[in-house]
């Protein structure tokens, strides 16, 4: 019986911040986290806690968003809509959202592997365990991430720069 | 050394390198400013990249509207019930007044307490309540907790009201159960969850006619003016319940001489106010005698001179509702202030004392005031156990 308890306390907030940069919903990512310490209450033994938990976690919103194309329909209007407030105008007030709306949009733009690799590592996993829970070899988890950051960073300083230029249109 | 991958100094700045393959990078970083280069290159992505992450964790909640338990109540519900209550307590007195009239009509067939709820308002003021109800079939939101008390009424009468049925059966406590559940995932749709529990319990061993269309109103429920209002005529329903409901204490409020307790009863909210002020015990004694529970004085607040036979059998107290019978059609839409009175005549108040302590507690809650009484054993029965354990 793995003590749940104890997961639950030291995994939680970090499974919870992971989930929520992944699906861009704090509850989904609360009821992902919860499913996945269900899921852990019924192993006998557990390897590698962490790996294993962020694996876990991580099949389950792939399974989910397979399954559930309501929730998928949810996401694209979202994501639909932030497009939109991206072309607000009055975007001094939108300062923040409109940031966060920029970075899930480069963060959607990465490949799903890159995605879920950055994601882990942001959360404190090593390239080891970062490996176990996405069947990588260890060998290829820098290249992924160092690909990873690169595009995120490369796509948000687009998306900055057209924000800038359309700024400046608007302002002329 | 070859110039290192991209990679490769990622996973160095990760500290995910040997310590063999950490000492060769940078033994190599020293002697070439190409890969320095890169190196702090990598830097800048590794920092700008966690920048840009920490800008998701504002996510929206509820961005997807799926299934999620939700808390049976929120504190500021709370809240707002608990200074309706003050509010209340002192409107009571006027509009008991008013509704004294009915009482003696309603007495006569005055048999369960599901009957002491409607009987008054619908033997006064309903023409038919029989033929509404059924038919109609929770014509609109506003009207939702008019409904249900008219087809609790008129299930009533077909069941043939005389039998008394303190004990609901099995498939009744599992109406209740549903109800109950319904109440705690809706929310504002409170009114129509327990007026289908109205509906299953009137009914008996035979489903109440209203019963399976009682669930349809539940989404115009929520942009009811005064979903008190329907949530009141709903819990009124549930008088008479068997007193085996699960009492939590959801609120706790200390103050100087004064003890604020919310419990929360089959998804139904009592304030429970404990003072030491011998004002209020003296004058709680009034109604001593009549106390059935013979457990300390019983004074029906607003009305004291009613609390002697407040204890007696059965009567209709809960009272003065508004007439619930005529089809919705018929009604003008239900004024907002029709609304208010009803919300507010429903919320019934006791209070007693314990001469041991000399304390002064007051029970408030939307329901009867037998209700009420019912609870109050409840309370007094926990309170005496935790006592018991605390010593």
């Amino acid at each position: 019986m793995t003590d749940v308890e104890r997961l639950f306390r030291t995994y939680n907030a970090a499974l919870v911040r992971y989930l929520t940069r992944r699906l861009g919903d704090r509850d989904w990512a609360e009821e992902v986290a919860q499913e996945t310490f269900v899921r852990a209450l019924r192993q006998t033994s557990i390897q590698n806690e962490r790996a294993w938990l962020f694996a876990v976690a991580t099949n389950l919103v792939r399974d989910e968003a397979r399954k559930d194309s309501r929730r998928r329909k949810h996401l694209a209007l979202l994501a639909e809509q932030e497009r939109e407030t991206m072309v607000e105008p009055e975007e001094t007030t939108l300062e923040r959202a409109q940031e966060a709306a920029m970075a899930r949009k480069a963060v959607d733009a990465l490949a799903e592997r890159d995605r879920l690799a950055l994601l882990m590592r942001e959360e404190g996993l090593d390239y080891n365990e970062i490996a176990e829970a996405l069947e990588l070899s260890p060998g290829s988890v820098g290249t992924t991430l160092s690909r990873a950051r690169r595009r995120l960073v490369e796509s948000y300083e687009a998306l900055q720069k057209d924000r800038e230029a359309r700024e400046k249109n608007a302002a002329s | 050394m070859q110039h290192p991958d991209e990679g490769m100094i990622h996973a160095w700045l990760d500290g995910a390198l040997s310590a063999e393959e950490a000492a060769r990078l940078e033994a190599h970083l020293k002697e070439c400013p190409k890969c320095a280069a890169a190196v702090a290159e990598a830097r800048g992505f590794i920092a700008a990249s966690s920048r840009i992450l920490t800008a998701l964790d504002d996510a929206p909640r509820g961005v997807i509207p799926a299934a999620r338990p939700k808390r049976r109540f929120d504190t500021m519900m709370v809240r707002i019930a608990a200074s309706v209550l003050v509010v209340a307590a002192g409107t009571l007195v006027v509009v008991r007044n008013q509704g004294s009239e009915t009482r003696s009509e309603a007495s006569t067939r005055d048999t369960t307490s599901a009957m002491r709820v409607a009987g008054p308002a619908s033997t006064a003021a309903a023409p038919a309540p029989s033929q509404s109800a059924p038919i109609d079939g929770l014509p609109n939101a506003a009207e939702t907790g008019a409904v249900a008390l008219s087809q609790k009424a008129s299930a009533d009468n077909a069941v043939a009201a005389p039998t008394p049925d303190p004990v609901p059966t099995s498939e009744q406590r599992s109406d209740q159960v549903a109800a109950r559940r319904d109440l705690s995932k809706i929310g504002t749709a409170q009114g129509t969850g327990v007026g289908q529990t109205g509906a299953g319990r009137a009914g008996g061993s035979e489903k109440a006619p209203g019963y399976k269309t009682a669930p349809a109103p539940a989404p115009p429920v929520a942009a009811l003016p005064f979903p008190t209002a329907s949530r009141v005529a709903g819990v009124a329903a549930l008088d008479g319940a068997v007193p085996s409901e699960s009492l939590k204490v959801i609120d706790t409020t200390r103050r100087i001489g004064t003890n604020i307790t919310v419990y929360e009863v089959a998804g139904d909210t009592v304030t429970l106010t404990e003072s030491v002020s011998m004002e209020l015990s003296s004058l709680a004694v009034t109604g001593a005698a009549a106390a059935p529970a013979a457990q300390g004085a019983i004074q029906v607040e607003g009305s004291p001179k009613r609390a002697v036979t407040a204890m007696g059998a059965p009567r209709p107290d809960s009272v003065t509702r508004k007439p619930t019978s005529p089809p919705a059609s018929a009604i003008p839409p239900a004024s907002q202030g029709r609304a208010l009175r009803e919300a507010v005549e429903a919320i019934h108040t006791i209070t007693w004392s314990d001469p041991a302590t000399g304390k002064t507690f007051t029970l408030a809650g939307k329901m009867s005031e037998a209700r009420l009484q019912q609870i109050r054993l409840r309370i007094e029965r926990e309170r005496a156990a935790a006592a018991k354990i605390n010593r």
